[in-house]
């Protein structure tokens, strides 16, 4: 366990995931060779990043394209001073961002609530699962434009057809994650509780939510990818406000640069939400991967 | 084993630039397809509009098939809800000519697309209105303070719209909402609002259960003109003028079917755009159609010497969209007399 703490920052998800699957019985990787093998895979991401930015400076210098379609990296730069220090459309920028948030928490928040035991139970009782799961795998594949207009129809303009729909793109993988968590739990730790007289309660707190909670970290986690990608739908009909309505607006008028930095402040921010689910499950779940 | 990792990934890494590469190749190669060697292209994409004008009437009546496909070119109509997706359609060059309200094309300008402006389809009437729900209590636009107003942005209505408001001081009072025209008929209908600015035959749907508050004749009148205009490629229009120009014939031609019947034209456009004949007149009549030789005169395009009041009208209405931010830049006057160019007009009439 000592070894994951101490090397915990640099090991990377896939890392986590490769030795879950190997239930018991962890690679030994040796610390060195980690540590090696991230100081190149930085370099190697930053340098990614160099590339594609040089490329995006060196095309729009060329002016291989018009500003139009390719705003120039100082281009974009200003527009987000811009846009930082007097907002867009008159609206600051920190409320576009905080009623997409509004929204997105909101959604997932719900989803979280009402995933979480409804999996659970799908994948305690067959019988659940015969519900649910045919709903769940009927709605996940399509496409959220394909059903948003029905949910406008239904709902409304308001922000209840938004959170309703990013709702439903969060709960499937909460939901999804929780079944197959249960149905990956070793039998042998539920029979030794109950030879040890564990009752139905303790076995469900004490061993099923403990080793579902690390797959149901993971699906929380891609269930706010999945809400996150959905929010510039959500903000497509009557919005007037939310960081994806600003990059829908943007595109009626062509302001491209609007765009990019839109695109970017999305990028960014996901990624800090995702950093902060990963800081919160390291807190939460100590044991992943020993399990 | 490292070693051949950081290589494996370089590898990996100018793979998936060259694929980049060869995309966006791909995508600049697409837009010029039809620029082969042939003194005519082997087809043209026009972007068009659902509204009762005379490029509806064109296409119903096959005129397209006469100017265009029988020389051998084919023609693909991409419809757009407003001029809004028309201008991302143009600027990735994905069509040659787009029906567009005068604003878009003012955008269009703005953003330095590589087009110009061609004809005007017509002048926008009663075609475009601000509709109230009978019983919403609204009799004036003053009552309008304090509600929610759906439009779709960038279009005209939205100009006109602004302008309303801004007459009577409410601009800041009101909720302006961004909708596409089928959107707004579903949040009506719903009772989500209760005003909308939108157009023929959205307009008809919202005044079957209200009435017209303002309609952009009424604006004209104090001196706010909108109108349907064409854009064209401008790499496309040097290329193929005298194919601009059939175009332009291809409207005339239809045009003066209204012009000599407007019944028969009305019949046209209501089975091509389902309504009922009835209201297809109607929404006719709530828009000027403005002859060729009309068009040449000092109130619109003017001629290639003395550019006419048309490109007056574009340069208050681009600043007027500058005061809005909408656009960053307004264009100087003397580029729109070029962007307003009566030049394909002329040509047509030779």
């Amino acid at each position: 366990m000592n070894f994951f703490k101490t090397n915990g920052s640099k090991l990377s998800t896939n890392m986590h995931k490769f030795i879950a699957n190997q239930k018991g019985k962890p690679k030994i990787i040796t610390l060195e060779k980690e540590g090696k093998k991230n100081k190149v895979d930085k370099r190697l991401t930053v340098l990614t990043w160099v590339v594609i930015l040089l490329a995006w400076y060196l095309v729009t210098k060329l002016g291989l394209f018009s500003a139009t379609l390719v705003p120039s990296p100082q281009r974009v730069w200003i527009t987000f001073l811009k846009i930082l220090k007097n907002g867009y459309n008159g609206v600051s920028i920190w409320v576009h961002l905080g009623a997409s948030f509004q929204r997105l928490f909101f959604a997932v928040g719900l989803a979280v609530i009402t995933a979480i035991p409804l999996g659970l139970l799908s994948g305690y009782f067959t019988r659940i699962e015969a519900v649910i799961d045919s709903i769940v795998e009927f709605y996940r594949p399509l496409p959220p434009l394909a059903y948003y207009t029905l949910l406008v129809l239904w709902f409304g303009i308001d922000n209840k057809s938004k959170v309703i729909l990013l709702f439903l793109a969060a709960f499937a993988p909460i939901y999804l994650a929780c079944v197959s968590a249960v149905r990956k739990i070793n039998e042998d730790y539920i029979l030794s509780a109950k030879s040890l007289g564990a009752n139905q309660k303790n076995i469900f707190f004490k061993i099923v939510l403990p080793a579902c909670l690390p797959e149901i970290f993971t699906g929380i986690r891609t269930a706010f990818g999945v809400s996150y990608t959905t929010l510039v739908s959500a903000e497509m009909v009557a919005a007037t406000s939310g960081i994806g309505w600003m990059v829908l607006d943007a595109s009626n008028f062509l302001k491209s640069d609007v765009i990019f930095v839109g695109i970017l402040i999305m990028g960014i921010t996901g990624i800090i939400i995702d950093a902060g689910l990963r800081l919160l499950e390291k807190k939460l779940i100590f044991w992943k991967g020993h399990v | 084993m490292k070693i051949s990792l950081v290589v494996k990934r370089m590898l990996l890494l100018a793979l998936v630039g060259l694929i980049a590469v060869f995309l966006v190749g791909c995508g600049g190669d697409s837009g010029n397809a039809n620029q082969t060697a042939k003194s005519l292209p082997e087809e043209i994409n026009f972007g068009i509009l659902r509204v009762p004008n005379d490029e509806t009437i064109a296409i119903a009546e096959g005129l397209f098939d006469k100017y265009f496909t029988d020389k051998g070119i084919k023609c693909n109509l991409i419809v757009f809800d407003s001029g809004a997706e028309a201008n991302k359609a143009l600027a990735s060059g994905s069509i040659d000519f787009a029906t567009m309200g005068n604003t878009n094309a003012i955008i269009a300008l703005s953003r330095d697309l590589d087009v110009e402006m061609v004809w005007i389809h017509e002048v926008l009437g009663e075609i475009e209105a601000l509709a109230v729900k009978d019983g919403s209590g609204i009799n004036q636009v003053e009552d309008l303070s304090g509600k929610r107003i759906a439009t779709p942005f960038a279009s005209t209505s939205h100009y006109i719209l602004l302008n309303v408001l801004k007459e009577a001081g409410i601009e800041d009072q009101v909720q302006l909402l961004d909708m596409q025209t089928a959107e707004i008929v579903a949040a009506w209908e719903r009772g989500d609002i209760q005003a909308a600015y939108t157009w023929q035959p959205s307009l008809g749907k919202l005044l079957e259960s209200g009435k017209i508050l303002v309609s952009s004749q009424d604006m004209i009148e104090k001196g706010y003109i909108t109108a349907n205009v064409e854009v064209v490629r401008k790499k496309f229009a040097q290329k193929y003028p005298e194919l601009v120009a059939s175009f332009i014939s291809c409207l005339t031609e239809a045009a003066d079917i209204y012009r000599a019947d407007p019944e028969k034209a009305a019949a046209i456009v209501a089975q091509e755009l389902e309504i009922t004949v009835e209201d297809a007149l109607e929404q006719m009549r709530g828009s000027c159609w403005v002859t060729p030789q009309e068009l040449l005169s000092d109130d619109y395009f003017g001629t290639s010497e003395q550019p006419g009041a048309f490109t007056t009208v574009m340069k208050d209405t681009s600043d007027f969209l500058q005061t809005q931010d909408s656009i960053e830049v307004s264009p100087s006057q003397t580029e729109f007399n070029q962007y307003v160019t009566p030049v394909y007009i002329e040509k047509s009439l030779d």
